[in-house]
């Protein structure tokens, strides 16, 4: 069965540029575009990884997201998916860990942007964790 | 005044007395300046003691010298002055009211009193010697003009200060729009960078090879101009005024990752690299983001520089209280004439435009701004065909 990966990402350009490269790799490819309709995603179709935009809705909705994902009171399905945080503006991560007194945790975190080959591996080490 | 001098020293005072004197006085009065300097001590209160302790020294020495008629009254005004300059003005009246007193007391315990006691004045029916009335209006009027220069020069000061500190904020400002200016720049540009990046692997193979070598082209252009965006961001941000958050970290491993990253580059051009690390160069405090842009800028210069089979130290020493790091290249080095402006924003010098297209000539400037905001110093050496070395000095915690 095909693995399926959400891609929440208000960027369509982004999100088409990411699925070029893994939908010829056999994933199937969930989108959207803000946090909410991310999290109703999640929700509905449980996907195998999750790839987290940061700046959406608001300038940290991803690191919002994520922490929602991996907090205590999460369903421990949602605790278990992997998450690949993609964001062009990589020092918001402290700048939000500062603020929030806690630390963003997610699988994986890259700056935009990521070169095909580098995600692909990323994508595939995740799945390979996540799985075992 | 016989009386006195010969109940302390039991006879009039010989010179080496006055002259022990002196000393003790120089003595104390170095030991409030570097007090004053060193220790913190308050200024102000550095300068109470002094004057305070300059009048009992110098009432003492009037006293057993010749009294009011001593060569050193003059060092009563003298002192008023510098109250008058340290201190605001009601304090420097209070001063200058002790140091009138105290003549006047000199004048009449000792046996040579004030000059000109001969003439005075009948003010609301008491008799005031015209001395006194001289001496009083002379410190007072002193103490006035000097409070007043002193005033107008703390006041020229202050409006200079204000001055400053809104050009400050003026300039932090500025940094602010570059900084949001820079990151609406850099969205697209990563999502644009990524298009072309997926969409030259999604078609491999499957173009013709003039639309191949345009797309690699866009993606080369694309790719410098998000670096020189990038730059900006981090010339931006370490010019922040607000201190960034300092952590300790190491910056031996920041090197190695700096080294690291440019791997490819390296050993397609064949340069051997050396890394020369002491062991006991210890972590340094800072952002660990901005001095992995110091490593990778260094490095990254060093290489591109370089020609084939050249070479790369880098180096890691502990000096004194803190870490000498040099980058050493056998690379096209930088033309005498060019190196003092090396370090200014967007400059390149005219070989390496012509020896490398990319480049943002920002570099430099970068890491300058960051090292310096650690406390720390930099320079660039280099010859002509020789190489460069690029040595930082940064103290360590």
């Amino acid at each position: 069965m095909k693995k399926k990966i959400l891609i929440i990402d208000d960027d369509r350009d982004y999100i088409q540029s990411l699925k070029m490269t893994l939908e010829p790799a056999g994933y199937e490819i969930l989108t959207a575009h803000n946090a909410t309709q991310g999290f109703g995603e999640i929700v509905s179709k449980k996907p195998d990884l999750i790839i987290l935009d940061v700046m959406m809705e608001t300038e940290t909705a991803g690191f919002v997201l994520a922490k929602r994902l991996r907090s205590a009171g999460a369903d421990a399905v949602y605790r278990e998916i992997p998450i690949l945080m993609l964001t062009a503006v990589g020092w918001l991560r402290k700048i939000f860990e500062e603020e929030s007194g806690s630390e963003v945790h997610v699988d994986a975190f890259m700056e935009k942007p990521v070169p095909p080959k580098e995600l692909l591996r990323t994508v595939r080490e995740l799945l390979e964790a996540s799985s075992a | 005044m016989v009386l006195g001098a010969s109940l302390v020293f039991g006879g009039v005072p010989s010179s080496r007395w006055l002259g022990l004197a002196g000393f003790f006085i120089l003595a104390y009065n170095a030991l409030f300046l570097w007090a004053s300097r060193e220790r913190s001590w308050s200024r102000k209160s550095c300068a109470y003691l002094q004057i305070s302790l300059d009048w009992i020294v110098l009432t003492f020495l009037a006293w057993i010298s010749d009294g009011a008629a001593s060569p050193l009254i003059p060092f009563f005004l003298f002192h008023v002055i510098i109250a008058a300059i340290l201190f605001d003005r009601s304090e420097a009246y209070i001063q200058t009211a002790v140091a009138v007193a105290l003549i006047l007391i000199l004048g009449q315990t000792g046996d040579s009193s004030l000059p000109w006691s001969r003439w005075s004045l009948t003010m609301f029916g008491f008799s005031v010697p015209l001395n006194w009335v001289l001496l009083a209006f002379v410190f007072f009027t002193t103490a006035y003009l000097v409070s007043s220069i002193a005033g107008i020069l703390r006041e020229r000061e202050k409006e200079l200060e204000l001055a400053n500190r809104e050009l400050e904020k003026k300039a932090d400002e500025k940094n602010r729009f570059f900084l949001s200016t820079a990151h609406s720049l850099k969205t697209p540009l990563s999502s644009l960078e990524s298009l072309v990046q997926s969409f030259l692997y999604y078609s491999k193979g499957q173009l013709s090879a003039e639309i191949q070598d345009i797309m690699l082209r866009v993606q080369l252009r694309l790719h410098n101009l998000s670096i020189l965006v990038k730059d900006l961001l981090v010339l931006a941000s370490s010019k922040k005024s607000a201190a960034s958050k300092a952590q300790p970290f190491s910056l031996e491993t920041t090197f190695q990752a700096a080294v690291n990253k440019l791997k490819p580059q390296i050993e397609q051009k064949n340069i051997s690299l050396v890394f020369e690390s002491d062991p006991n160069a210890s972590g340094v405090m800072g952002d660990e983001d901005e001095w992995k842009s110091v490593c990778e800028n260094i490095v990254d210069n060093a290489v591109k520089y370089t020609p084939r089979e050249g070479s790369v130290t880098v180096s890691i020493q502990r000096v004194g209280n803190g870490l000498r790091c040099s980058v050493r290249d056998t690379g096209i080095g930088i033309p005498q004439e060019e190196l003092p402006r090396v370090f200014d924003e967007f400059y390149r010098a005219e070989n390496a435009r012509s020896y490398a297209e990319e480049g943002t000539g920002l570099g430099l400037s970068i890491i300058k701004n960051i090292v310096e905001k650690a406390g720390g110093q930099i320079q660039v050496e280099s010859r002509v065909g020789a190489g460069t070395s690029v040595t930082f000095y940064v103290p360590s915690n």
